[in-house]
């Protein structure tokens, strides 16, 4: 989760595995849009020696899509280089490293950022950008914040990057969603009880790997337009994120390394969290992650009738009497997260992209950051949030728990009522990591290997 | 899942039975046919994969390009020392 380790396939292969995609506008400097794909996830920050790093060998891209057919128009695709200054010492920092660029920091990795748009060969934006150290400790990466906007790189028209380590700003309760469904302030109504109990953040303490551009609005928008009618379908893009290696690799023996041959092949993709996680059955989760959004009409059965929503009322007896009499196809379902919103559901929203069915995170340009920001989203009449994009902030689990539960059938088919527990469904976590920032690239100091502890075991 | 049901569920966790579709053959890796650069001196590495010899086809990968070749011939003269 969110789609963390999701598939088989991938869940082997974290370098490659996409975790998370955030897309908003970005609320200090409105003009802009933030993209942000998260890789290797579940990062224990004292799992020394300190190896998480991009891969030189994968392919990172996020893509927007603003024709309505579900095809990239504009990808920004970014390349690692890994070298390492100092051969014959086991030391992934010689000594403290007190910027990104000192020779102590034995393993730095550095990147180029292209910009591909739809029929166009990419165009190199820059090169040779530094990516900070992971957080080592207080002896070896003594001052770790400031590595943020040390790393914080300007692109030409007035776009900028970073690529690092963060804390993860994702939240659930991995242990307890995973252990049958139970949602532990709700598990005394759980088909197998115990008393309700507090949510617990499975992502707290762990970091990521994130890649994350702000670029202008019209960067991205289909002929330059600068979007502010919420209404216009000129101001609605689709967002996905992917990985991608190369067809065939073969282990050199000379190096003991992984050598890739032939064109680049999808490994990974994210488009709306959760959707490869809890809707896509597990025997085409790994098919799923090698297909283009384009190609999604073929899960959509997956989507209209899902298996969560036949599961909750199984494990939560007598809680969803409606939800389980409910037969008809999950129209809302399909709009949230494979055609967008059409105008005419939510007072004054949209972000439909036309009968293309794809997994996308559509974001509308056109509505502005809001100045309380409500965690729920749209649900929570925060027209800035999910399913509007996602921000960092967006509590997605239980929003897709509400929509999935039933919360949003009524606004597709007025003759649904919702049951009770369907607006208030939690897994009763928050994000319990750094502190987000306020700016680029809003997600929060990644957590420290000295300074971190283990969690507590039990069985 | 309209066939989920509270004592079909209970049914399958007290009998332990974990039900795993198989996955479809058809869905793994299928050269795409690309444009042929018969004259392409590059040096470097060669990769060749022969996914289904019946087809007379083998794959070459070279850098990050890839070309699907059908030659039966070839193909044999591959399988034969496999």
């Amino acid at each position: 989760m969110s789609s963390h380790r999701e598939a088989p396939e991938i869940s082997k292969d974290p370098v490659a595995d996409n975790s998370d995609v955030y897309a908003f506008v970005s609320p200090d400097a409105p003009s802009t849009v933030t993209l942000i794909a998260n890789f290797i996830p579940m990062q224990n920050p004292m799992g020394g020696p300190n190896f998480f790093e991009f891969g030189d060998d994968v392919l990172y891209e996020i893509h927007v899509c603003n024709r309505g057919d579900g095809v990239p128009d504009v990808s920004y695709q970014f390349r690692f280089t890994t070298t390492i200054r100092n051969r014959s010492t086991f030391l992934y920092n010689t000594g403290p490293i007190n910027s990104i660029t000192d020779a102590t920091f034995n393993r730095p990795q550095t990147y180029t950022v292209s910009r591909k748009v739809r029929g166009a060969d990419p165009i190199v934006l820059a090169s040779g950008l530094t990516v900070p150290p992971v957080n080592v400790g207080i002896r070896s990466t003594p001052d770790y914040a400031h590595f943020t906007d040390e790393a914080t790189h300007s692109l030409p028209g007035g776009s900028k990057v970073f690529a690092g380590q963060r804390a993860d700003a994702f939240f659930a309760d991995l242990g307890s969603i995973f252990d049958l469904g139970a949602l532990r302030p709700f598990q005394n109504l759980h088909l197998i009880p115990s008393a309700a109990a507090a949510g617990v953040n499975g992502l707290q303490g762990l970091n990521v790997h994130s890649i994350a551009i702000q670029v202008p609005k019209t960067d991205l928008t289909l002929g330059g337009a600068n979007p502010s009618d919420p209404m216009s379908s000129l101001s609605v893009v689709g967002v996905y994120a992917s990985a991608s290696r190369q067809r065939s690799t073969v282990i050199d023996t000379d190096t003991g390394m992984r050598v890739g041959h032939g064109p680049f092949t999808q490994v990974s993709r994210l488009g709306n969290p959760l959707f490869n996680e809890v809707i896509v059955p597990m025997a085409r989760k790994d098919y799923w992650n090698t297909t283009a959004p384009s190609k999604d009409a073929q899960y959509a059965q997956y989507v209209t009738q899902p298996e969560l929503a036949g599961l909750l009322p199984v494990l939560y007896p007598g809680v969803f009497p409606n939800l389980q009499a409910y037969t008809k196809p999950r129209a809302d379902l399909a709009a949230i997260l494979l055609t967008g919103i059409p105008s005419g559901i939510v007072s004054g929203f949209q972000n439909y992209t036309g009968s293309t069915q794809a997994d996308l995170l559509r974001l509308n340009l056109a509505i502005a950051p809001a100045a309380s920001p409500s965690p729920y989203g749209i649900l929570g009449g925060d027209l800035a949030g999910f399913p509007n994009g996602r921000r960092v902030t967006d509590d997605i689990v239980a929003i897709e728990l509400r929509a999935v539960a039933g919360a949003t059938i009524g606004l597709v088919d007025p003759s649904y009522t919702a049951d009770g527990a369907a607006g208030v469904l939690v897994d009763g976590t928050s994000n319990t990591n750094s502190p987000l920032l306020s700016h680029f690239p809003y997600l929060g100091t990644p957590a420290g290997g000295y300074q971190s502890l283990p969690g507590t075991p039990a069985a | 899942m309209s066939s989920s049901t509270r004592r079909g569920f209970l049914a399958l966790s007290a009998m332990g039975v974990v039900a795993v579709a198989a996955a479809p053959s058809a869905l793994a890796a299928r050269p795409t046919p690309e444009a042929t650069d018969a004259t392409s001196t590059a040096s470097g590495p060669v990769v060749a994969y022969v996914h289904d010899a019946a087809r007379g086809e083998v794959s070459v990968m070279r850098g990050e390009r890839e070309v699907v070749v059908h030659d039966p011939a070839l193909v044999r003269l591959i399988t034969r020392h496999a």
